[in-house]
């Protein structure tokens, strides 16, 4: 099942497919790891609800909603 | 005048005092020309603690 | 000599490995971006010595922020000998995605694998000759905080540094090979260093490159066309993709992970509460009001506060009563910081005294005498007196910078900040701000994007630095001895909170007005938390120390025998009272202009003290204090019972009797201290940061800021009601500014 990143819930666990956006941001979170294939856990969001904290590659990266709604995730099934 | 009263040791003081005050005024400002001409930050500082800021910054920028 | 840099990605070690290598004392900090600028020394640890240079962490070689910019250049423009790549080995995969764009340069690198010792602990394991086959590079494992594994560096590093190497790709397997070759070639051709390098940034679109190189633009363009339908013509993910994914298949092989437990690591635990969602906000601003708190109060346990408790003793000898109330006073027990204020204050009285006696039993004129006392010693001590509790304020900082809180702060804070129109990102150099502003304004090099970056500039002088500590602190605990009920730790506190506040107010009122755009987006990495390292504290309150001492015996005390001077002689050079002296009279000129904010000319004659102290502020925020210090006895001397307090609180709360300066006006002037015109330092630093042309803006808005607020705070505390009126201004001028960018936005008039 396909799925935004700003759409998962604390805990959930997905595959990257791909990475829609453009420019420099977009640039960036390729470079942070956040690639097609980068298996990523959403730790938690902060206080207000955003910005998100994922886990991707081994360690911990926040990101703001509107970032990940340009992730989007393959879920894992077993989650 | 106020010098011919004072003892020989008073004398020798207040002169030592006087030369140190204009000293050490010539120093503060002749340390922030330095660190200017240096390009090193006038906060007095060649710490770490300032994140590099007195590695020549200035030069950097173009 | 041979010059080796070290690159690799934020909070890797960078700094901690050029400190082991070097011998010096560097910042080094727990969150990413503590290091802005490329700093060098020399290491001698090798047979032969080489120069070292420590650059900004990159993520990336396609740069992002200012400081990423430097590094970049740094490598490609200064051709270092050896580059020296340390990648994270707890976070491997990440790290070594800049080693793939590093190799791509012609320059030897050698990979060195930072935190070992934290991997081996983690049961993990890293193969250094498995990875230095795959990257076709030597790779060497180290712990730059243990020093192991720095002589095997340095001496790879002398190896490589002799050779040549050429640039390598590990895009020569992916279908892009053929039009990067083709690139590769012509630039070759043309002479550009670093050809390989290039052509792929050319490919990826990198916005630097294709300035740069027009002309081989147009055979990636043709090349895009060609097979536009083939990877979709997303050539930015194509290579990003690649990269991991050649990382990912050598990357298993290297290093083997010991199966992990699922149970949460203390640092996960510590994060479960730090950034709780409803408790996140609440305990940030507990920690920061304990950091005042345990700095500032007079009163540490609220004993007196709320049992009335209060410990007067007496001995009868004086000596050891004032020894005693270092510890404990009627107000109740002393926090840590207010032990350290009166222990020092303690120790300057009994020095102050010496030097008094030293000079009198010399024989020395009076007016040298004077000048000793009350021009250098007054100055000097004013500013030593409040020393050890602004290193002791700079301690607990520096504890939550290195533990990796403060990355979470940025966490925590980014949607409240969003509101107004900043990035979580932009609180981390304006916390640094506390300490002092210069260090800040420089590390808004982080920021991405420009115009987040002017404001920050702007406003990091709001956050009030150690200098500015002394005027809180003072002015707070004089204001507490004058009047009952006022409670000073509460006041200095509230008084930071309100430069916090004022930075963000003038931000949103900025993103209104002059600096309209979105909000600069957010991705930053969360670093692990761990426990400060004792010897980082103490090398970070060893250098405030040296700064704090420098300035005191450079700047502040030129500037304190400048004002005695002043102060004490009339305009043909002749000593006289301080109200015939030529600072008087330079004073009262201008004493006018501070009538608004209520220390100008309803003070009466001493009033134009206060305008002088903020003049000379400018210079160095110290300056205020010490400015203080040396006018209070000159004025003391006119008034009968003059009770002369050499340290401490003493000369400001002389000078509140002297002038009849209400608390009002008191804080109305600590207010325009805190938000006017920094010092001349961080001034000139912020200068540096922002865009050409742009800072007399700046000056503009620090003046402005701080007389409009100086006055409203005066007239708000003086009489309360006049708050409906700076309301209904404050009301108009958002609804003037709402319509006008309403009628901006609507340009058809509709």
């Amino acid at each position: 099942m396909e799925k935004k990143l700003s759409e998962f819930t604390p805990g959930e666990r997905g595959v990257v497919r791909r990475i829609e956006g453009e420019g420099r941001v977009r640039r960036r979170i390729f470079d942070m790891g956040v690639t097609a294939g980068a298996q990523i856990v959403l730790r938690k969001a902060a206080p207000l609800g955003d910005p998100l904290e994922i886990t991707v590659r081994g360690y911990e990266l926040t990101l703001r909603k509107s970032e990940a709604a340009c992730v989007t995730m393959e879920v894992a099934k077993d989650a | 005048m106020q010098f011919l009263l004072l003892s020989a040791t008073g004398t020798i003081v207040t002169v030592v005092i006087a030369v140190l005050a204009v000293g050490l005024v010539a120093f503060g400002i002749g340390y922030q020309i330095w660190c200017k001409k240096k390009g090193k930050s006038s906060c007095g500082c060649d710490c770490s603690s300032c994140g590099g800021c007195c590695h020549s910054h200035k030069k950097e920028k173009k | 000599m041979l010059r080796i840099a070290l690159a690799g990605n934020p909070n890797s070690g960078k700094t901690t490995l050029f400190n082991a290598l070097t011998g010096s004392t560097a910042h080094v900090g727990n969150w990413p971006g503590v290091t802005v600028d490329k700093r060098e020394g020399v290491c001698k640890k090798g047979s032969v010595p080489m120069a070292v240079v420590d650059l900004p962490g990159i993520y990336s070689l396609s740069p992002y922020t200012p400081e990423e910019m430097i590094a970049r250049n740094f490598l490609l423009e200064e051709k270092p000998d050896c580059v020296i790549n340390i990648a994270d080995a707890t976070n491997l995969e990440r790290n070594l995605y800049l080693t793939t764009q590093l190799l791509e340069m012609d320059v030897p690198v050698v990979v060195a694998l930072n935190m070992t010792d934290v991997l081996q602990k983690r049961g993990d394991k890293a193969d250094a000759e498995k990875l230095s086959a795959a990257l076709g590079v030597p790779v060497v494992c180290i712990s730059a905080l243990k020093e192991e594994g720095i002589r095997d560096l340095v001496q790879a590093a002398y190896k490589a540094a002799q050779t040549k190497r050429a640039g390598t790709s590990v895009l020569a397997q992916s279908p892009l090979a053929h039009l990067i070759d083709d690139i590769t070639i012509a630039l070759r051709g043309k002479g550009v260093a670093h050809p390989l390098f290039h052509a792929v940034k050319l490919a990826e679109g990198d916005e630097p490159e294709v300035k740069a190189h027009p002309q081989e633009m147009q055979t990636v363009e043709a090349f895009k066309k060609k097979c536009a339908d083939g990877f979709e013509g997303d050539y930015e993910a194509l290579i990003a993709d690649a990269r991991y994914g050649y990382i990912t298949q050598h990357f298993s092989a290297a290093v083997s992970r010991s199966e992990r437990s699922e149970k949460l690591s203390a640092s996960d635990k510590a994060d479960r509460i730090l950034t709780h969602r409803v408790w996140g906000i609440p305990i940030f601003l507990v920690i920061l009001f304990a950091l005042f708190h345990l700095t500032f109060a007079e009163d540490l346990f609220y004993l007196n506060a709320i049992f009335k408790i209060g410990f007067d003793v007496e001995t009868g000898n004086s000596v050891l009563d004032s020894f005693v109330a270092v510890f404990f006073s009627s107000a109740g027990v002393a926090a840590p910081g207010v032990i350290l204020f009166n222990l020092m204050g303690f120790v300057c009285t009994l020095a102050g005294n010496g030097i008094a006696s030293g000079v009198s039993a010399a024989g020395a004129a009076d007016w040298a005498q004077g000048l000793v006392n009350d021009g250098i010693w007054a100055g000097v001590s004013g500013v030593l007196s409040f020393i050890p509790q602004i290193l002791f304020l700079f301690l607990l900082l520096s504890i939550l910078e290195d533990s990796g809180y403060m990355a979470r702060v940025a966490f925590i804070l980014d949607r409240a900040f969003r509101k107004f129109g900043l990035s979580g990102r932009a609180f981390i150099p304006m916390i640094m701000g506390f300490g002092c502003s210069v260090p800040a304004a420089i590390n808004t090099r982080t920021l991405a994007d420009e115009k987040e970056r002017i404001m920050t500039n702007r406003v990091i002088p709001f956050f009030t630095c150690g200098a500015k500590a002394p005027i809180l602190a003072a002015v707070c605990g004089a204001i507490a001895a004058q009047y009952a009920g006022i409670n000073a730790d509460l006041l200095v506190f509230a008084l930071y909170l309100f430069g916090m506040a004022m930075a963000v107010l003038t931000v949103a009122i900025m993103r209104q007005t002059t600096m309209k755009g979105e909000v600069a987006p957010f991705i930053m990495e969360l670093p692990s938390y761990h426990l400060p390292q004792l010897r980082s504290l103490m090398v970070h309150l060893w250098d405030k120390l040296k700064h704090y001492i420098k300035k005191a015996f450079t700047v502040i005390v030129a500037s304190s025998v400048v004002i005695w001077f002043l102060s004490n002689f009339s305009w043909n050079w002749q000593m006289t009272e301080i109200q015939n002296s030529i600072l008087h009279d330079i004073g009262a000129f201008v004493q006018w202009l501070c009538t608004p904010m209520g220390f100008g000319s309803q003070l009466g004659k001493f009033g134009w003290v206060f305008v002088v102290a903020a003049v000379t502020g400018l210079i160095a925020k110290e300056n205020v204090i010490s400015t203080f210090y040396v006018l209070a006895p000159a004025i003391g001397a006119l008034i009968p019972g003059w009770d002369d307090g050499e340290s401490g609180i003493g000369p400001v709360v002389a000078l509140m009797q002297a002038t009849g300066i209400t608390w009002q006006a008191l804080i109305a002037f600590t207010v325009f201290n805190m938000l006017t015109i920094p010092c001349f330092a961080a001034a000139a630093t912020v200068r540096g940061e922002t865009p050409k042309g742009k800072f007399r803006y700046t000056l503009a808005f620090w003046m402005l800021t701080s007389y409009l607020t100086a006055t409203a705070v005066y007239l708000v505390l003086t009489w309360w009601w006049t708050v409906f009126i700076l309301l209904l201004l404050a009301a108009l001028f958002a609804a003037y500014v709402a319509l006008r960018n309403r009628a901006k936005s609507c340009p058809c008039g509709r």
